[in-house]
Formats: structure tokens, C-alpha cells, sequence
């Protein structure tokens, strides 16, 4: 379909987007999985955009949190710079986040006591050419300060994590949903590496009507070869059709 | 006006009463004999003292060396100190600040003599003795020569004991040797006469120390929109970079005076995490802080200091790389002074193996400095650790297995894997808290935690267990 693809590349650089800006192919950061990076249009996470990472259920913030950092982790070993964590709470463990593969020495927590000053210093970050990668611990945004957001990281280049309690962000570019997973120890004894149920709820530029398709992966995250990597187990029959449709476009 | 003591006395008068026979030193009886309708008020040397140290942190309009001069022996009223040196040109004259400065307190309703001489003993002299106004350079010999002793800043004490001895006018002390003087009164008769003719040299010590890094900029009509006062900033800014540039110097902190025209004055402070010359960034932060500044009756002048700076050589960066860490410390800037600089931490690993003191939190500036990147433990951490363990309703077969079941948050967890224990020891140099056996748990939704049991196995019955962690 070189038409539609065509005319949806017009579309995107019209807009300004991510990977479809006129004659300049965005700079993706692979997620480390083939099987879910070939599903994404960028194959990867797109740098200048917001990702959205939410948990599946309200009590299973480990996971996705988990998840956050996994990403935030990757966007450090492919991009210079500093990598900032915004929160408001202080429940953070620094040896917890090098244990998902988070290069501890080159991140920076800020801590804002009001959400209003959250919402305003990740802006001022995405805006900061000098930041790897952005996580960002929100409870919701109105929606002028999510697209706010997204043009700062636009602008930029720096990709935006946004860790989300709240209700779902319209800015964002892909939207991932985390759920905790039985995890499987070699012999049985004592529990194995992480495992998530990995959902991607929405992808901008996925083919027509596939945007709000659900996508599922169980992955388990372990070290590897090339360092702390995500590996998909299993995904539903999509994938590969879903591959296939990326190279169309 | 008027002092409590066993006898009331008049402490000081304004220009009514002085025209009306009044001086300082007359008791309140017979004040009110001369006027019987006389408003009194009672002495108050603190509040008197705090309003001069505000009117002299207003005079560094005139001059950074401003100071407030509370040496009340003899006349009964303290002044101001102004080290107008290199500063009256800007005025247009050593006439023409007296004028303004005069004119100025009297709009603030403030009685003023002023005067401007060689030295500061001859300045205090002629404004409280002498006609006031300038005593021309080298000639304050001479204008001194008729003025009593007591321009000399004398106690009275010493005062009396000159006038006994027929000293009465200064002029009477210059042929006089100085041995038997001293002898008599002590050195100060001889200090405070060199002092004035400038023999020795007598120091003001301003409030603030003065900077030669520093801008002004006045206004003929006094300003109060915020947008006035910004385009004023960025109007100082360059002039002050370049200030630093000559001395290869970069900002730290930035002070900005805000004189009003009632006489009270603002600072307003950003600082920096390192050297900067950027005027852009440097006035985004700035105008960070403007949005609180009231302008009150209005600016007559604003004041842009360098008050902290540090070398700043020139940049041998890459293009690329500089701008990144240019814009970088512009950022972390933005945020620390929104957020405070203490919000913005950087984590390394504590010598300390117990979960909740194994990280140190760093300020951006020392995690700068000490860029070695340190080990952490190899155990697996959660990401989120609780800051106070909760308590769970635990069940477990035995006193040394991790549990079956446990309850957390009002949610029944069912346990499917287990890890551990692994026991850390509670410090015991710094209290006694027992040992902890540490367990990694997957319930049977994949859900993981790290609890704990308090103390060794069957030290505590029931045994007491903690939820501390969630895992990824």
C-alpha cells in the first residue's frame, strides 16, 4: 500500500512527528526485544515524544515502575547526557534501579513538593538537549500541559517517560500497560528473573485502525550478553504481521 | 521625644520645637512649661538603630560604602555614614548629592543636616555644629577652628574637663602639645583631632562589603510595572557580564537592589551551580523571581550585583558537547532555584549494608565533583522501598520458612516462590536494633515484595513481619 504509506508520511511531517519529519528519519532507541521493536513504527522507542507507562492493575506499581526505569535504563546507554527521575514521592531505591540495568551515576532525582511544579520542571527538562532520557512519576495531566510536554520533547529530541497514575495522556506516542508476571527459577527453587505482561495500548502510526489495538508480549527481563535485556517469551499472532506492515511503511 | 529615667528628659526635638527654645537635654517639666501642648514620645534606641541600618541599606543608592553612625554622646542623635568617594560625579558634584540625598529624606519626612568634608570626623563635625553643606577639600583646618569641642565626638566628660581648662573651641586644641592631652584625657583627644584633619586614617565599615562587580541603573521617574523592571534587568545584565568577562570571572550568585522611593529597599537573589556569563540564562532566572517583587510607591533604582563570582575561563568544548552541558546547567539552575537546590539529589552507595542506609543522597554540585562511579551491592534491591517498613499479618510454618500467606494493604497475598533469608544485621554501635531475615516473595499473581522478619528465628513470638520493598 506505497499510497497510503505516502500520504500518512506527508501527514506526519505536516504535523511535525516523530520519524516522519521531512527527510530526517527519527532517532529511535530500541527497547532491546527484536519481537517488539519490529512492531514499532521507529523500531524502538521514538526520541522527542512522550511514552506513556502505566500499570495494569492500581496495586502493581513495582512492575511498572520496574518497566520505567528498564526504558530509562536504555534510553542511558544510547544517548549522552544526564538522566533525570521526577517524583514526588520518595520511595525510590537507588540499588533497586541498578539491579534493572539504570546506570545509577548519571541520574538525578528532583523532587517537587506540588504537582504544578512537576508538571513545569519535566518541561524545562525535555526541553534541555542535555538530558538522555526523562521519567516522570505524574498523577495525570490536564491536557494543555501534556501537549505542552509533548512539543517540549518535539522540540528537543529528548524522549519523556511519563509513569502514569492518572488518567490517560492524549500526547503521548505509544502508551504501555505493565503487569506483574509468575516468574520461572531454572530448578524450581527461589523466584527467577522478571517477568512482565507487556501491553502496548496505543502506538501513533501503527497502519489505520491499529492504533488503539492492543499489542501483548510476556517478557521476562534478565541479564545477557550485551548487558540487562528484555526478551519477549511470547506475543499474540500480530507481531509478525505487525512487522511486516512497519516495512510497508 | 522623651526618655524615662528618674528625670525625664528630651531626648531629641524636631525643627517646630527647636524654633520654639527646645533642645535635647531639657527636662520634660520644663519643656512643657515653655509648651504646653508638646507630643512626647518615649525614647526607643533599638527601633531607632534598625531604621537607620534600613535608611543606610537605602543610601547604597549614593555610595556601596553607607553605614549607620550611632555615636550619640553629646548631641543626642545618631546619623549616617556615606563614603561618597569616586561617587559624586555620578550626581554631578559633592553639592548636588548633599542636595538630593537632603531633599529626599526631607520628602520622607525625615529633618536632615548633612554635610561633606575630607574625612568623616570633620563631616560629622560640620553637620552637627557647623553651617553644613561642603567643606571644600584642604580647608577643614580652618572651618573646624571655630566649632566647640564637642564636634570632636567627645563624651561629655571629656567635654567638661576641656571647657575647665578654657579648651573650648577646636581650634584651641591645634597648638596645644599632645603629651599633657594625653596624659589628662587619654589618647582619644589626640585620635579624634587627627582623625578629623585626616593625620589618621578613620575607615567606614559598610553593611555589605562593597563590590566592585556591580551595575545601577536610575530612574527619573520612578518605575513599578514588573515588564519595566525586566526590561531594566536586561538592560544591566550585559554591562555586568562584561564587568566579569574583563576579570574572567562568572556569576555564582546574583543580587538584585530594588530601591523604592519610600526608602525601603528588596534583594532579590538567584544562584547559579556553576561560573556563569550567559545574561540569557541568567535573567530567566531572574525573572523567576520578579513575579514576587512588589513595587510598593514605585523603583527609583535598581542594582545588579555579581555577589558571589568565581574564575570562568574561556570554553574549549566542542560546539556540541558544550551546548548540551551549557544548556544542562541551565536547566538544573531553573530548577534548583524554583524548586531549592536540595530537591535536585544524585545517589551513591553508603557504607552501610541496611537497606535504608545503604544510599547517600548528594547535591548535584558533589556528585559533580566525585564522578567515580561506586559499586553496589550485588543482591537484588527492590526499586521502591518503603520509608517505613509496614507491618503484615504473616502466616508461616515454621519460625525460620518465608510465609504462605500474608496481609498487606487489606489484600490477601498467597505466596508461590520465596527467597532467602538473608540476614542483615541490625548496628549495633548505633542502637539496638535486632537482626532482620530478609525474603523475596512472588505471589501467585506475579506480584513481588521483600519482607522481612524482625530478629532471629523465634526471638519474637508472634513472630513480627514487615513489608520493606516492592520488586520490579
Amino acid at each position: 500500500m506505497p499510497d497510503l504509506a505516502q500520504l500518512r508520511a506527508r501527514i506526519g511531517a505536516l504535523e511535525g512527528l516523530p520519524s516522519f519529519a521531512a527527510g530526517r528519519p527519527a532517532e529511535a532507541v530500541p527497547l532491546g526485544a527484536a519481537a517488539i521493536d519490529d512492531c514499532l513504527p521507529w523500531g524502538g522507542l521514538a526520541a522527542g515524544g512522550l511514552h506513556e507507562i502505566r500499570a495494569e492493575k492500581a496495586d502493581e506499581s513495582g512492575a511498572a515502575l520496574g518497566f520505567a526505569a528498564y526504558l530509562l535504563g536504555r534510553l542511558a546507554r544510547a544517548r549522552r547526557g544526564r538522566l533525570m527521575w521526577l517524583t514526588l514521592s520518595d520511595h525510590v531505591h537507588a540499588p533497586g534501579l541498578a539491579g534493572l540495568g539504570l546506570p545509577v551515576e548519571r541520574l538525578l532525582l528532583v523532587r517537587p513538593t506540588r504537582t504544578a511544579d512537576l508538571l513545569w520542571a519535566a518541561e524545562e527538562c525535555l526541553r534541555c538537549k542535555g538530558v538522555a532520557g526523562l521519567l516522570a512519576d505524574i498523577d495525570g495531566a490536564d491536557f494543555r500541559s501534556a501537549r505542552r510536554l509533548s512539543l517540549a520533547a518535539r522540540g528537543s529530541g529528548v524522549p519523556g517517560l511519563m509513569l502514569n497514575r492518572g488518567g490517560p495522556l492524549g500526547s503521548a506516542l505509544t502508551r504501555w500497560q505493565v503487569g506483574s508476571a509468575a516468574s520461572e527459577a531454572p530448578g524450581g527453587v527461589g523466584v527467577g528473573a522478571w517477568r512482565w505482561h507487556l501491553a502496548l495500548t496505543r502506538c501513533r502510526f501503527m497502519a489505520a485502525g491499529e492504533e488503539d489495538r492492543s499489542l501483548q508480549w510476556l517478557v521476562e527481563a534478565k541479564h545477557a550478553k550485551g548487558g540487562f535485556s528484555l526478551v519477549a517469551l511470547s506475543g499474540d499472532g500480530s507481531v509478525g504481521e505487525a512487522g511486516q506492515r512497519r516495512r510497508a511503511g | 521625644m522623651a526618655e524615662a529615667g528618674a528625670q525625664r528628659r528630651l531626648v531629641a526635638v524636631n525643627r517646630a520645637a527647636e524654633r520654639a527654645g527646645l533642645k535635647p537635654g531639657m527636662s520634660v517639666a520644663d519643656a512643657l512649661a515653655i509648651r504646653p501642648g508638646l507630643k512626647l514620645a518615649p525614647h526607643e534606641p533599638a527601633e531607632e538603630d534598625a531604621l537607620l541600618g534600613r535608611l543606610a541599606e537605602w543610601c547604597s543608592v549614593y555610595t556601596p560604602f553607607a553605614a549607620p553612625d550611632l555615636w550619640r554622646e553629646g548631641t543626642g542623635s545618631a546619623g549616617l555614614w556615606l563614603d561618597i568617594s569616586g561617587c559624586d560625579h555620578l550626581w554631578g558634584g559633592e553639592a548636588a548629592l548633599l542636595d538630593d540625598l537632603i531633599g529626599r529624606l526631607d520628602r520622607l519626612g525625615f529633618t536632615a543636616r548633612a554635610a561633606v568634608a575630607d574625612t568623616p570626623g570633620a563631616a560629622w563635625g560640620w553637620a552637627r555644629f557647623g553651617a553644613g553643606g561642603v567643606v571644600a577639600a584642604g580647608e577643614t583646618r580652618e572651618a573646624l577652628a571655630p566649632l566647640p569641642v564637642s564636634a570632636l565626638r567627645f563624651s561629655p566628660e571629656i567635654t567638661l574637663g576641656l571647657a575647665r581648662l578654657g579648651l573650648r573651641r577646636i581650634g584651641d586644641l591645634y597648638p596645644l602639645a599632645r603629651g599633657p592631652l594625653a596624659a589628662r584625657f587619654g589618647s582619644v583627644v589626640g585620635r579624634r583631632l587627627d582623625q578629623a584633619l585626616g593625620a589618621e586614617e578613620e575607615p567606614i565599615s559598610p553593611l555589605r562589603p562593597p563590590q566592585s562587580l556591580q551595575v545601577q541603573r536610575r530612574f527619573v521617574t520612578p518605575i513599578g510595572r514588573s515588564e519595566d523592571v525586566a526590561a531594566a534587568v536586561r538592560f544591566l545584565l550585559p554591562r555586568l557580564m562584561q564587568l566579569l568577562e574583563r576579570q574572567q570571572l562568572g556569576v555564582r550568585r546574583l543580587d538584585l537592589s530594588v530601591f523604592r522611593v519610600d526608602a525601603s529597599s528588596v534583594r532579590l537573589a538567584v544562584g547559579t551551580s556553576r561560573p556563569t556569563r550567559d545574561a540569557n540564562a541568567l535573567f530567566r532566572l531572574m525573572a523567576l523571581q520578579l513575579d514576587k517583587l512588589q513595587a510598593g510607591f514605585g523603583i527609583e533604582s535598581l542594582m545588579l550585583a555579581a555577589s558571589v563570582a568565581a574564575p570562568l575561563a574561556a570554553r574549549q568544548q566542542d560546539m556540541e558537547e558544550g551546548d548540551a552541558a551549557e544548556c544542562l546547567s541551565e536547566m538544573l539552575d531553573s530548577l534548583g532555584n524554583r524548586l531549592g537546590f536540595n530537591r535536585i539529589q544524585a545517589f551513591a552507595p553508603a557504607g552501610s549494608h541496611l537497606p535504608e542506609r545503604s544510599v547517600r543522597r548528594l547535591s548535584t554540585e558533589l556528585a559533580a565533583a566525585t564522578a567515580l562511579p561506586e559499586p553496589w551491592p550485588d543482591q537484588r534491591r527492590p526499586p521502591i522501598l518503603l520509608s517505613r517498613p509496614e507491618s503484615v499479618a504473616v502466616t508461616a510454618p515454621l519460625p525460620d520458612a518465608p510465609p504462605l500467606l500474608f496481609r498487606w494493604r487489606q489484600t490477601l497475598h498467597r505466596v508461590r516462590r520465596a527467597e532467602g533469608p538473608e540476614r542483615l544485621e541490625g548496628e549495633w554501635w548505633r542502637d539496638q536494633n535486632p537482626a532482620r531475615d530478609y525474603y523475596l516473595v512472588e505471589d501467585e499473581d506475579g506480584g513481588r515484595f521483600w519482607l522481612y522478619r524482625l530478629g532471629l528465628p523465634g526471638e519474637f513470638n508472634p513472630a513480627r513481619w514487615f513489608v520493606h520493598g516492592l520488586f520490579a
